[in-house]
């Protein structure tokens, strides 16, 4: 099993450095798409409330979740 | 002839030297030198597993939560406050007033963040530093946190690194008539007879790290792991247990934890209108606790203003090992706990919001830049449902 999840971690690396050695530079009028504000990883304020929603009513904390404190999500 | 190739050879020379017109790149948004955001959350939640009343009763809630976000833009300075506040009612916020126990309905929580961003655009490196204040009746947390971005000489790659640290004190009273300074620890009114914990502080140490990376034309995906540990009080004091036999106590749960979660982000635009959003979420902790979630959101635009954005998201976890339900736990358990946010689960979440960018002049040298309304609905495995409403008006000013 050990030697098992050590080869699926071994391809894992393998895939990941591929994938991020094919990627190309792109001129900037190739960059229209990539630039739109929809095209964003972060988060606005929509979602920075969900986020807080889904800590407090999941044990699972939510990556990037904008809770400023533990707080008491009483019910 | 010499003035026939000087004619021809002065106008190739004129041509090559001929500067073209500028395109500006209108792809990229330029953002003002002040941008404001006003922001209105509402939240409706029910269930029937409130923890307050150890795993039964109700958990009828309404949140109102106005808030402002606001962004000062100089040079390569950046300031940034967001404050707001959360109203609560709450049905069994009743249970745990320490003056009366009950008929104190409503509570509230304030927060305030104010943050600062320096861009070295020469390394392109931006360093960031932040404040937290948050405050409610049992509850208040200082916290700082500082960070850094760097992004990759060709643009196709960015790293980020952020730690916060938390520091709570759960003791109630600072918002509540005839004290508004910090007493004690509030438990359930009949488990008053005696002090149940030994302290009354949480520390929470958290490491962010991020790193995106552009594939191609349309294209970019993230990986954000996350690193939490606590310690402390990380029981809520006013959770009442009871165990089998009719023996009642309060929430009692390790005075340690570490969590560790790992999220991957593919945004993907296809044609010319549609953005696929897609997250999927690793978790895990040493309470027992594993979850999956995938989410997507896919926003089509109508027109260059205004855009549908439907969205879905799947969470399973995999409860706490202190976890069990009403009566359900031994008085010889180490640890107990009947809150459901910790039990096996599942939830399904769907909305759609409505977003129009009209970048319409207002008075004052205002633009009103963006309006966006979102709903959604949220049910949970266990009888839990809410209904999420935002509502963002952006503005900015030159």
């Amino acid at each position: 099993m050990n030697r098992l999840k050590r080869k699926f971690l071994q391809f894992c690396l393998l895939a990941t450095s591929v994938f991020w050695a094919s990627c190309s530079a792109l001129r900037p009028h190739e960059r229209v798409f990539v630039n739109d504000p929809e095209m964003q990883m972060g988060q606005d304020a929509t979602d920075n409330f969900s986020n807080y929603v889904q800590s407090i009513r999941e044990g699972a904390t939510p990556v990037g979740n904008t809770k400023g404190s533990g707080g008491c999500g009483c019910n | 002839m010499n003035k026939k190739y000087f004619l021809i050879g002065s106008l190739a020379f004129c041509q090559f030297m001929a500067k073209a017109q500028t395109v500006p790149d209108t792809s990229v948004f330029k953002p003002s030198k002040t941008d404001i955001e006003l922001v209105y959350n509402h939240y409706l939640q029910n269930g029937h597993n409130s923890a307050v009343t150890g795993g039964i009763g109700t958990e009828k809630l309404v949140v109102y939560g106005p808030a402002i976000n606001l962004k000062k833009s100089k040079s390569s300075h950046q300031w940034l406050l967001n404050t707001g506040a959360d109203i609560i009612t709450s049905a069994s916020t009743d249970n745990i007033d320490f003056v009366v126990s009950s008929a104190s309905k409503h509570d509230a929580r304030i927060y305030v963040n104010p943050g600062y961003v320096q861009e070295i655009p020469s390394k392109k490196i931006s360093v960031k530093g932040g404040l937290g204040f948050s405050m409610e009746s049992d509850y208040l947390s200082v916290s700082a946190l500082a960070g850094f971005s760097k992004e990759s000489n060709n643009k196709m790659r960015s790293f980020s690194a952020q730690i916060q640290v938390l520091n709570d004190d759960l003791r109630w009273g600072r918002v509540n008539s005839g004290y508004y300074r910090p007493v004690r620890l509030i438990y359930p009114k009949e488990l008053r007879y005696r002090e149940w914990y030994d302290q009354y502080k949480r520390h929470t140490y958290n490491l962010k790290l991020g790193l995106t990376q552009i594939i191609n034309k349309r294209n970019t995906a993230g990986i954000f792991p996350e690193l939490t540990f606590q310690n402390g009080l990380l029981a809520t004091p006013f959770h009442r247990i009871y165990f089998k036999g009719d023996i009642q106590a309060v929430e009692k749960l390790p005075d340690k934890r570490w969590k560790f979660a790992l999220a991957l982000k593919w945004n993907a635009f296809l044609g010319g209108r549609t953005v696929l959003k897609n997250t999927v979420q690793f978790y895990t902790d040493d309470f027992g606790i594993r979850s999956f979630s995938y989410e997507n959101e896919t926003a089509f635009k109508i027109n260059p203003w205004i855009s549908l954005i439907p969205n879905i998201r799947v969470f399973t976890q995999k409860g706490s090992r202190f976890f069990a339900g009403y009566k359900e736990h031994s008085i010889n358990d180490r640890y107990y706990t009947s809150d459901y946010d910790l039990s096996t689960l599942q939830t399904i979440t769907g909305g759609l919001a409505l977003k129009y960018d009209p970048h319409y002049r207002l008075p004052k040298k205002l633009w009103l830049h963006s309006l966006k309304l979102r709903y959604q609905y949220m049910n949970r495995s266990n009888g839990l449902t809410g209904h999420i409403i935002s509502l963002v008006v952006g503005m900015g000013r030159e």
